[in-house]
């Protein structure tokens, strides 16, 4: 009796974690599969961010994996992590990452920053991981004025660790806007020997005030990936406002009807209904009227 | 020849007979109904129609614009008619002023009931912009109202004078007509000021008249939709409010004069004289449809063609060409010859132009809303489509029927022809039997 109950136990334990394993196995198996990217970003002169983009392949194609916790490492030598911190994405599934203090001890020997994204023991999201390396590259950009009275803008890239002008890398100029940037020519403009670019500046573009806010980008480099600096100069046309806002126009509310308006058709109603009043009038006479 | 007595006698209001009240008792019913539904819709909103966000204007605007049409009639008859010398056109004056009357009041009440609150009337001449045509519309309305009723009002006094001496056997009666006459002796001062008035009226009533269905066609015109971007509307639709008009003054004066026995004074050379009237009109209206159509149709935008698609082989064809056949060719080729001129085809055809007007109205308002030029996005299927509303309908009937009450009204203590000036042409007018 008591050695059949010890064998009944036995069993009804190895059921229980057979159903249990295959319940875990089946749970990770619906687990969604977050597809991760990366990118490092640099605002001259201190702005340093890196960008995650997550998405999954969802019922209506790929769409945004969102509130997905991230831990962030510094990889280091010998493939050691050190945890910067943790960042969540939004209801794009996109997180920015800020660097505060990206210093040279971040870097590995030949100045390559390496870092790591983890994914880890999420109820929704299966574990993911992935890496990025970049080094640091600085944008310097000054404004030059020309001989026919024109600006130039010229700007030169170099690599922050070795000090050194980058070759033959396309750099994209355009001017700073409220909602997207104004790109300035259609050539993609590339840095010479020295890492300089120097392009001239239409003077007809408008700006408030003639101010123009200028960017030159190094756009998704696969070494260094985006730098961008702004220069603002007082280069471009004053921008006239062209607003009839507080002009009596007929689109305008009624507090503010064109004065010709106003005019005639006021005249023409107080003509007419003059004119009903003195046939009304004219009834009070035939009422009086006399012999 | 008939004397004065017997003429005066023919041509004063009459009671109503059995007929006339059960016309009144059916007009009634139909208002009575229409007055629930209108309750309904202002109890629940303009969600009773079937206007949603495509067919914003419906059935309302389609027949505030037809009353609008119709009033015009007033001013053709009486003004111009009047200035130009047409003494024949004497006995439908009355009729005529009588109809814009009861229209003009009708188109004004059509707009309220198309107004989703109307208890906020009154914030349109408080906030309303002088650069909408809508506010112009209001204010040329009501002014077109008030020329409309002197016009009607100021050649009746003679004729309240005779009816107050005509029914002495009835002391309330013959008080009223005595007040309404204003003390009208026919002295040479009155007739001086009446006579003056009546011609200012006719003169002013005319740009009045134009302004009027110009701005409605304006209402149309300014808004950038494909069938009413058109420089050409204002003339359109004046155009088409002369002979909706003339068909209106066509089936009155048939049917009065069938029920009053007024052969006598509105005779075959009446109907014969509005026939060729009328085929004027009609002609001159078939130039500006063409003109409508065929210029849009050559230029063969996507939008517009979408639109005439839709009016000449599409959903609206079947109404769109009886309309123009029925309420213009039709009438067109049946007025040429003498013998459709005769009272009976006169009327028929008069009142088959009235119908086409209607319906006229209802393809210019309807199938352009449903053909924007930025179409709207994520609506339902059902409001791509517009059909009127059991409700719309009956509200719409009662507003039609309210016309013919007011009409009917009037004709009940108004001489249908005007007496004294009846009297004066046939030289039977005795000056003192004007005065009491």
């Amino acid at each position: 009796m008591g050695r059949s109950m010890n064998i009944n136990f036995v069993g009804i334990l190895t059921v229980a974690f057979l159903i249990f394993a295959m319940g875990e196995g089946y749970s990770q198996n619906e687990k969604k599969k977050a597809r991760v990217t990366l990118a490092f970003n640099k605002i001259m002169p201190k702005e340093k961010y890196l960008t995650i983009s997550a998405k999954f392949k969802g019922e209506e194609g790929f769409e945004p994996a969102t509130d997905l916790l991230f831990d962030v490492y510094n990889v280091l030598e010998f493939d050691s992590l050190v945890k910067m911190g943790q960042i969540t994405t939004n209801a794009k599934g996109e997180g920015k990452f800020n660097f505060e203090n990206l210093m040279a001890k971040n870097a590995d020997s030949s100045g390559t920053y390496n870092f790591r994204v983890a994914v880890n023991d999420n109820k929704e999201f299966a574990d993911v991981e992935k890496s990025i390396a970049f080094k640091e590259a600085d944008i310097t950009a000054e404004l030059m004025p020309m001989d026919d009275g024109m600006n130039s803008i010229k700007a030169t890239l170099i690599d922050k660790y070795s000090n050194t002008p980058i070759i033959d890398q396309p750099l994209q100029l355009q001017v700073k806007r409220l909602f997207k940037p104004l790109k300035l020519g259609e050539d993609i403009i590339t840095t010479d020997s020295s890492g300089t670019i120097i392009v001239p500046i239409d003077s007809t573009i408008p700006g408030i005030d003639g101010n123009l806010t200028l960017e030159v980008v190094l756009n998704e480099s696969d070494v260094y990936g985006t730098v961008k600096a702004n220069i603002t100069g007082k280069i471009g046309t004053p921008f006239v406002n062209q607003s009839t806002f507080e002009e009596r126009t007929m689109w305008s509310p009624g507090t503010k009807t064109p004065i010709f308006l106003l005019l005639s058709f006021n005249s023409v109603i107080i003509g007419i209904w003059a004119i009903i009043l003195f046939l009304i009038f004219n009834l009070t006479k035939i009422y009086k009227s006399k012999n | 020849m008939k004397n004065y007595d017997a003429l005066v006698e023919d041509l004063a209001p009459k009671k109503f007979g059995k007929y006339g009240k059960i016309w009144i008792g059916f007009l009634l019913a139909i208002i009575l109904g229409a007055l629930g539904c209108y309750i309904v819709q202002l109890r629940e909103g303009l969600i009773i129609t079937d206007m949603r966000d495509y067919a914003l204007w419906g059935i309302y605007i389609s027949n505030f614009v037809f009353f609008v049409a119709i009033s015009l009639v007033g001013s053709l008859i009486t003004a111009i008619l009047r200035l130009s010398g047409a003494k024949w056109s004497t006995p439908l004056t009355r009729i005529a002023e009588i109809i814009a009357v009861a229209a003009i009041i009708m188109a004004g009440l059509t707009i309220i009931i198309d107004m989703g609150r109307p208890e906020r009337l009154f914030n349109l001449f408080i906030h309303g912009r002088l650069q909408s045509p809508i506010i112009w519309d209001v204010v040329v309305i009501t002014t077109y109202l008030v020329i409309s009723i002197l016009l009607l009002y100021y050649p009746l006094l003679p004729d309240f004078a005779i009816l107050a001496k005509h029914f002495k056997n009835a002391p309330k009666l013959q008080k009223w007509y005595g007040r309404l006459s204003l003390n009208w002796y026919g002295t040479i001062p009155q007739q001086k000021l009446k006579n003056k008035s009546i011609r200012i009226l006719s003169i002013m009533i005319i740009p009045v008249a134009f302004g009027i269905h110009t701005v409605t066609a304006w209402l149309f015109a300014t808004t950038y939709r494909p069938g009413w971007d058109s420089s050409n509307f204002g003339p359109y639709f004046i155009a088409g409010a002369f002979v909706a008009g003339a068909g209106a003054v066509i089936t009155v004066m048939y049917i009065l004069r069938r029920i009053y026995h007024l052969e006598d004074y509105i005779t075959s050379k009446h109907f014969d004289r509005m026939g060729k009237l009328l085929v004027l009109l009609c002609l001159i209206y078939l130039y500006f449809n063409i003109n409508e159509y065929l210029v849009p149709a050559y230029k063969n935008t996507v939008e517009e063609s979408a639109h005439l698609k839709g009016l000449f082989v599409g959903h609206y064809a079947a109404l769109f060409w009886l309309v123009i056949v029925g309420g213009l060719i039709l009438p067109i080729i049946v007025l040429v010859f003498p013998q459709g001129r005769k009272p009976l085809p006169v009327f028929i055809i008069g009142l088959l132009v009235v119908v086409g007007a209607w319906w006229k109205r209802y393809l210019i308002v309807t199938p352009t809303l449903l053909h924007p030029f930025l179409p709207i996005q994520g609506v339902p299927e059902s409001w791509h489509q517009y059909f009127p509303s059991v409700m719309e309908w009956i509200i719409t009937f009662g507003t039609l029927a309210s016309a013919l009450l007011i009409i009917t009204l009037l004709v009940r203590y108004l001489p249908i022809v005007p007496i004294h000036e009846t009297a004066m042409e046939q030289g039977v007018l005795e000056t003192d039997k004007s005065s009491k």
